[in-house]
């Protein structure tokens, strides 16, 4: 009894402090480097007289981002809306697909080639024909954000829908499941850490979609404030508008992952780790 | 020849009759024919048995002997190429739609975002087809866990289990609905062997405890002779009865039972039938 008390003891104070030190390593760590780059950056830009239109220091970039920041915010509100109508918009238009392919056969067999081959068209020449056709609006942004959402959730959803195991699919039938029931009940929970892993593709590069759609025509946006800073030598404030761009995306990211963490309760890889 | 507590000879035929009340499934003339890239293959030929209600048969054969096939013939997931299948009176096609028995592979197939509960329900939830399903299902997915000595783990997710307790889930969801039959498929060939021992005794304590007809494929003689009334042997190229060995043993049935001398001799003379089985 009192040994065990003991033992739990120990073990508790022996977990404490180095769960502790894991949480505060991992932040330490990637802080220091990220701290080194940015004093080696200062140093070699201040130290070999680089030009600020070639290469701001980061004390300068920093002074753009402050001096700014309504700028910014004000330009970055369009981006942040077409990148998420888009991931929305993508995703839904993927899921509904992925779906129907699952549930059919001949209509995978007959739309999924389509659907490469709508891959492989690069997104910078799509662009512009959707400029063309759709204004200088929202509306051919969100379509590009959508288009680069679109395809890997629809390969990982495919495959996720279709993840259940061949005895899963035995007791299956054993228990006279209907193919709804098959799909509500178990494809559709089978294929959430594929839809995440796939989100997580998705959240950064529908920003990356918008911002590259407001290059070829916009009026506002991030993509038209780099175009904007590129022609007048705004480097440091160049520089300054792709830190806020990552930190939106960054920001879906986030966001993306804590969903993650509240769905998916379980351990998706202990099914394959079993035995 | 007849060693003492088994009796059957190889290649013995049961006695030609129809399912009596009495018998849980009966075989007659069976073949299961598969068709691969090369051809159709004979995987089981010319299968006559009888299973007694109320019984535990263990079906042993090596490798490709389909032991498993005949399992899920019975189970209606693998049509029948020829002869008949009488499940309860009824075809197996019946038996499974009313929901009669229940199946445990070696694998646990357990829905991982599915609690221990959450997976004993699921039986109750799916495939009734307009039909209501059985009342106070929480309560009988309870009783099913508590009968596998798992009431305490109700709200653990597979993950959190042992493959033991895993495959005891696994045992409970199929007896959720209270089946005729269960049927088992090497349920335990993938647990360690002190875990395999553990569940083999709870198996016979549920066995008696419900009264359910129990099919129980397995690659163990040990296993075989300690769960099984009967024991089906089947050899392979085709897949074929080679015998039906009845196993004498006292019941109920404990572990020591595997030390005494009637059961070193089943196992020494089923060992002896299971070579004449490789070729």
């Amino acid at each position: 009894m009192t040994s065990t008390t003991v033992e739990g003891g120990i073990a508790d104070l022996a977990a404490r402090p180095s769960r502790l030190r894991r949480r505060a390593t991992a932040v330490a760590y990637p802080a220091a480097a990220v701290a080194f780059i940015v004093l080696l950056w200062q140093a070699v830009v201040v130290g070999l007289h680089v030009p600020v239109f070639v290469m701001p220091t980061p004390v300068s970039v920093g002074q753009a981002l402050v001096e700014n920041w309504q700028l910014l915010l004000t330009n970055l509100m369009p981006t942040a809306i077409e990148s998420l109508l888009g991931f929305l918009a993508g995703n839904a238009f993927a899921a509904v697909l992925a779906v129907i392919f699952v549930s059919s056969r001949s209509m995978e067999r007959a739309f999924f080639p389509l659907a490469v081959v709508l891959r492989t068209i690069p997104i910078v020449a799509v662009a512009p024909i959707l400029v063309l056709m759709l204004g200088y609006g929202y509306a051919p942004k969100v379509v590009i954000a959508a288009l680069i959402t679109f395809f890997p959730t629809l390969v990982n959803l495919v495959r996720g829908l279709n993840a259940i195991e061949p005895q899963q699919a035995e007791l299956l039938r054993v228990l006279s499941a209907s193919s709804t029931e098959v799909m509500t009940k178990v494809r559709v929970f089978a294929a959430l850490p594929y839809l995440f892993a796939a989100l997580k593709i998705g959240a950064p590069a529908a920003v990356i979609g918008a911002i590259v759609a407001e290059w070829i025509g916009a009026r506002s946006g991030i993509g038209y404030l780099i175009i904007q800073e590129t022609q007048d030598f705004l480097t440091p404030l160049l520089y300054a508008t792709m830190i806020v761009a990552s930190l939106f995306a960054l920001l879906m990211l986030v966001v993306v992952s804590l969903t993650e963490r509240a769905v998916v309760r379980w351990d998706p890889g202990a099914e394959a780790r079993k035995v | 020849m007849a060693a003492p507590g088994v009796t059957g000879t190889p290649a013995a035929r049961p006695a030609m009759r129809d399912g009596g009340a009495n018998d849980a499934v009966v075989l007659r003339g069976m073949s299961v024919r598969f068709v691969t890239d090369r051809g159709a293959v004979l995987a089981l030929e010319d299968i006559d048995a009888t299973i007694r209600r109320g019984s535990v048969t263990s079906l042993l054969g090596p490798s490709g002997s389909g032991k498993s096939t005949l399992l899920r013939v019975v189970a209606d997931l693998i049509p029948p190429a020829a002869g008949s299948v009488v499940v309860l009176g009824q075809s197996a096609e019946e038996v499974r739609r009313a929901r009669r028995l229940g199946v445990v592979f070696q694998d646990p197939a357990l829905l991982p975002w599915r609690t221990a509960l959450g997976n004993v329900k699921l039986p109750l939830e799916i495939g009734w087809h307009g039909r209501n399903p059985p009342e106070n299902g929480d309560q009988r997915a309870r009783n099913a866990l508590e009968l596998v000595g798992l009431g305490g783990r109700l709200n653990a997710y597979p993950h959190e289990l042992s493959g033991g307790m895993r495959q005891r889930v696994a045992i409970a969801r199929a007896l959720v609905c209270e089946p005729a039959i269960l049927l088992m498929d090497e349920p335990f060939g993938a647990l360690d062997e002190i875990t395999r021992d553990q569940l083999n005794v709870e198996l016979l304590r549920i066995w008696r405890a419900t009264g359910t007809t129990i099919m129980f494929v397995t690659h163990s003689i040990p296993e075989a002779i300690f769960l099984g009334q009967q024991v089906l042997m089947l050899r392979t190229n085709p897949g074929r009865l080679h015998g039906v060995f009845d196993v004498d043993l006292p019941e109920p049935r404990d572990l020591k039972v595997r030390e005494t001398p009637a059961f070193t001799t089943i196992a020494a003379h089923l060992r002896r039938e299971l070579e004449a089985c490789w070729s």
